[in-house]
């Protein structure tokens, strides 16, 4: 099976000497919704970090969009990072630019002028509920409007996966059930979703509304279809 | 901070590599008009008691017109002879009194003459005369402006090379204060180019105008220094020829191109090595 993410026998360890994962064989194919859980510190981090080509597997081979990423040239890792759209457990915004500046970046980077994107950006800035919000600076958002932003801005650029690191680990119960119903939108439009949490109502959720795959990462393995 | 340094030191880059060139360009000026003034003549000395120096000088008159090479040959003057010595040994020694030797101004033509033949011929006519070409006067002082030619392209070599330095550092300390931005821009998509350019831009533009500043400041030095009058311009005034006249103003306009060109290959390469560490 071809799938738009494969991990192939890999392994990573940040040291030569502690494996965080171990001769890992995965698929995600297009479409899909995965979650992604297991405890702190167990390497869920390191699999979307794998996924969006910031780490390098230490054995064996990962695939991303059928290509593999061994060799890839900076160049060609960037394109590939422009075919995912990627939520960061800390945001990480760029402090000196707006929220709707912060959300419209990945199209600047792709060369994009604003009138060309002026409709999308607003939209989405609607469809996350920042309108009043636009303009403010990162360092004056809540917890909630600066997930809401990322997830903006990792879906601006109509990415083909969407990776999200514990999306809701800093809001509030409603505010995770909102992200949440964000992301299964995205989903239901054909974006293939990987998020890793360990946030179990949001895991629930997820399953109560869309076919969901959950995988456990554990001692270097990655156990597929677990129950929670 | 480090963009107020890079740009000051542009400017004083700019300032100082200016001065060099003038110098060296001035230096080369002085050095070709002396060398000119030499070329197509030369020098007779004739020396003896000084009851037989007309005779001699006579002696060697007659010698020089009939030879090949030898345009003309007219003996100086006391107050010519004197007016050579004044600058050397003031008005105040008498000079008249002094067993001076007389001297003959010698025109050339063509190659002028066989220096060796016509000092066997001097040698065997008319003693203690010596024949000088000014040839070796003409080759040391042309060695000599090359030399500090060579000395002034050195050190705007060197300003360059500084700016250089100066750019690398502020780039890469730059690069290192903002390493959140550059790894957030590289995971949305940034290409390599793009954020190297975007750094770059800033680098050189900062440099450039520095280098405007002190190219402009250092225009204005060389302008405000006194100008040297007909007579000192036609002597080859060497401190008082120091501004830069015609063509040599563009040559000067470029220094702060030189320096963009600098700062831009500076400021790219640093770039490029911080980011190969950034995935």
């Amino acid at each position: 099976m071809q799938g738009l993410i494969e991990f192939q026998d890999l392994g990573f360890g940040y040291t030569a000497r502690e494996r965080v994962l171990e001769r890992v064989s995965l698929v995600l194919p297009d479409g899909s919704f995965h979650v992604l859980t297991g405890a702190s510190g167990a390497g869920k981090t390191t699999v979307l970090k794998l996924c969006h080509l910031a780490l390098r597997p230490s054995q064996g081979d990962l695939r991303v969009f059928g290509q593999s990423v061994q060799g890839l040239s900076r160049d060609a890792v960037t394109a590939t990072r422009r075919r995912i759209g990627i939520v960061h457990q800390d945001c990480q915004f760029l402090d000196h630019l707006s929220v709707r500046q912060n959300i419209a970046l990945p199209r600047y980077l792709r060369g994009e002028t604003p009138d060309h994107f002026a409709e999308d950006l607003s939209d989405l800035i609607a469809w996350v509920g920042l309108e009043k919000r636009k303009d403010a600076m990162p360092p004056e958002l809540s917890s909630g409007e600066r997930q809401r932003a990322a997830l903006a801005r990792a879906v601006i650029a109509s990415p083909e996966l969407i990776l999200a690191d514990e999306p809701t680990g800093n809001v509030d119960p409603r505010m995770g059930q909102h992200l949440l119903s964000l992301i299964l939108e995205l989903n239901r439009l054909g974006k293939t979703v990987l998020v890793a949490t360990h946030d179990l109502a949001l895991i629930r959720a997820a399953r109560d509304a869309v076919p969901v795959r959950l995988l456990r990462v554990s001692s270097g393995a990655i156990a597929v279809g677990a129950t929670l | 901070m480090l963009g107020w340094l890079v740009g000051s030191s542009a400017a004083a880059v700019g300032l100082l590599a200016v001065l060099s060139i003038a110098f060296g360009l001035a230096a080369n000026r002085v050095g070709e008009r002396w060398a000119a003034a030499l070329v197509g003549s030369a020098t007779l000395r004739v020396g003896g008691p000084a009851d037989e120096l007309d005779a001699r000088v006579a002696a060697a008159l007659r010698v020089l017109e009939g030879t090949p090479g030898v345009a003309s040959a007219r003996p100086l003057s006391p107050s010519e002879q004197e007016a050579l010595l004044l600058p050397w040994l003031g008005d105040r020694l008498p000079l008249e009194a002094l067993p001076l030797p007389r001297l003959v101004a010698v025109g050339l033509e063509g190659d002028g003459p066989d220096a060796d033949s016509l000092a066997r011929r001097l040698a065997g006519e008319v003693p203690g005369a010596v024949y000088e070409d000014h040839g070796r006067w003409r080759r040391a002082l042309r060695d000599a402006a090359e030399a500090l030619s060579l000395l002034a392209v050195g050190a705007g070599a060197l300003t360059l090379a500084l700016l250089w330095g100066i750019v690398s550092i502020g780039t890469r300390a730059t690069l290192d204060a903002h390493r959140g931005i550059l790894v957030t821009l590289r995971l949305l998509g940034a290409k390599d180019g793009y954020i190297t350019r975007a750094f770059t831009r800033r680098m050189v533009l900062r440099a450039v105008l520095g280098a405007v500043l002190g190219t402009a400041i250092a225009a204005g030095l060389l302008l405000a220094l006194p100008r040297p009058d007909r007579a000192e311009a036609a002597q080859g005034a060497a401190l008082t020829g120091l501004i830069p006249q015609g063509a040599e103003w563009l040559a000067l306009g470029l220094v702060p191109l030189a320096a963009g060109l600098a700062a831009f290959l500076a400021a790219r390469r640093a770039a490029q090595q911080v980011l190969r560490a950034v995935a």
